[in-house]
C-alpha cells in the first residue's frame, strides 16, 4: 500500500491553496470555479477545484446545495 | 483509534478496492486537520487528474472522486460528510455525470444523495424556465436526481459497476466479484449505523424474528 497521509495546519493549507491555484493558472478560487461551471476547465483544473473544495472543508466550510 | 488511524484505514480500504478493479496501480492521498475541536479528513487520488478509464485500451473516461469526512471521537469512526464521483470524457474533458452526497443538502431530503447529468433536453430547459423565470441556469445538470438520504446511497462500487456493465471498461480480473464483496461490507456498515440511528425499530424487527431484545436500562 502506498497511500499518502498527512496532517495539515492552517499555514500548510494556505500554501497548498496557493500552489494549486498556480498550477491551475488562475488567480483565485472563484475564477477557477467559473471556468469549471462554464465547461472551460481542463481535467486537471477540475481535479484542482475538487482539491480546493477539500481544503475549504478542512478549514470548516460545509458543502451545501440549496 | 484516532483520526490518523481512521483516515489511513479508510484510505487503504479504498485504495485496495480500486487497485483490484483497474489494471494499473493507483495512489490515494488523505489529509486531515482539526477545526473547532472536530477532526476532519479529505480523501482523493494523489494524481490530481483522477483515474483514467479505458475501453479496449482506448482512453475514454476520467474518474475523479473525493470524500470529506469527520472523525467521531465517541464512536471512534470516520463519518462521510460529503462525497463526489465525477465521470468525464477523456478527450473533450467535459463532465458527463456525477454522483454527489451532501449531508447538509438543503434543497430536498430525498436528494441528499443525487445524480447530476450533463446533457440537454429542450423540454426540460423549457420547464425549468417556466418554474424559475429569473434563474440564469436552465441546464439539465443543475437538476438533482434524488438517490435518497444518507443511508445506502450510491457508492464508488456502483459507479464502477455501471461503467463495467454499460461500457465494458478495462478492468483487472475478478473486478465484479471484488465489487460485490466490497458493497456487501458497505451494506453491513450502513445497517450498523442505521441501527444506531433507529434502535427501537431494530429491536422491534429482531423481536419479530424471535430474538429477545431488552432496552439497555433493563440489563
Amino acid at each position: 500500500m502506498t497511500i499518502l497521509i498527512r496532517k495539515l495546519t492552517p499555514s500548510k493549507i494556505k500554501a497548498e491553496r496557493a500552489r494549486l491555484l498556480k498550477r491551475a493558472q488562475v488567480k483565485s478560487v472563484p475564477e477557477l470555479r467559473r471556468k469549471v461551471q462554464r465547461y472551460q476547465a481542463s481535467i486537471e483544473q477540475q481535479g484542482i477545484m475538487m482539491r480546493l473544495d477539500g481544503l475549504s472543508f478542512l478549514e470548516g466550510a460545509n458543502p451545501r446545495v440549496r | 483509534m484516532d483520526i490518523e488511524e481512521a483516515a489511513a484505514q479508510f484510505t487503504r480500504e479504498l485504495e485496495a478496492l480500486i487497485n483490484k478493479l483497474i489494471p494499473f496501480p493507483v495512489v490515494l492521498v488523505a489529509e486531515w486537520q482539526q477545526f473547532r475541536g472536530v477532526w476532519r479528513a479529505t480523501i482523493s487520488t494523489a494524481d490530481i487528474a483522477g483515474l483514467p478509464i479505458s475501453i479496449n485500451a482506448k482512453p475514454t473516461f476520467q474518474l475523479q472522486f473525493k470524500y470529506h469526512c469527520e472523525f467521531h471521537t465517541a464512536r471512534k469512526r470516520l463519518t462521510v460528510r460529503s462525497s463526489s464521483f465525477k465521470v468525464m470524457h477523456a478527450i473533450t474533458r467535459l463532465p458527463l455525470w456525477h454522483y454527489d452526497y451532501v449531508w447538509e443538502m438543503k434543497k430536498a431530503d430525498s436528494a441528499i444523495a443525487h445524480l447530476n447529468v450533463h446533457a440537454h433536453r429542450n423540454e426540460i430547459a423549457a420547464a425549468m424556465a417556466i418554474a424559475n423565470p429569473d434563474s440564469d441556469n436552465m441546464e439539465v445538470q443543475a437538476l438533482h436526481f434524488p438517490f435518497g438520504g444518507p443511508r445506502f446511497r450510491p457508492i464508488l462500487e456502483d459507479v464502477f459497476e455501471m461503467l463495467i456493465t454499460e461500457f465494458n471498461i478495462d478492468t483487472a480480473p475478478g473486478a465484479i466479484r471484488v465489487l460485490k464483496k466490497s458493497r456487501n461490507r458497505y451494506f453491513e456498515r450502513q445497517l450498523e449505523t442505521a441501527v444506531f440511528d433507529q434502535p427501537e425499530t431494530a429491536a422491534a424487527t429482531l423481536r419479530q424474528l424471535g430474538y429477545i431484545v431488552e432496552p439497555p436500562s433493563l440489563l
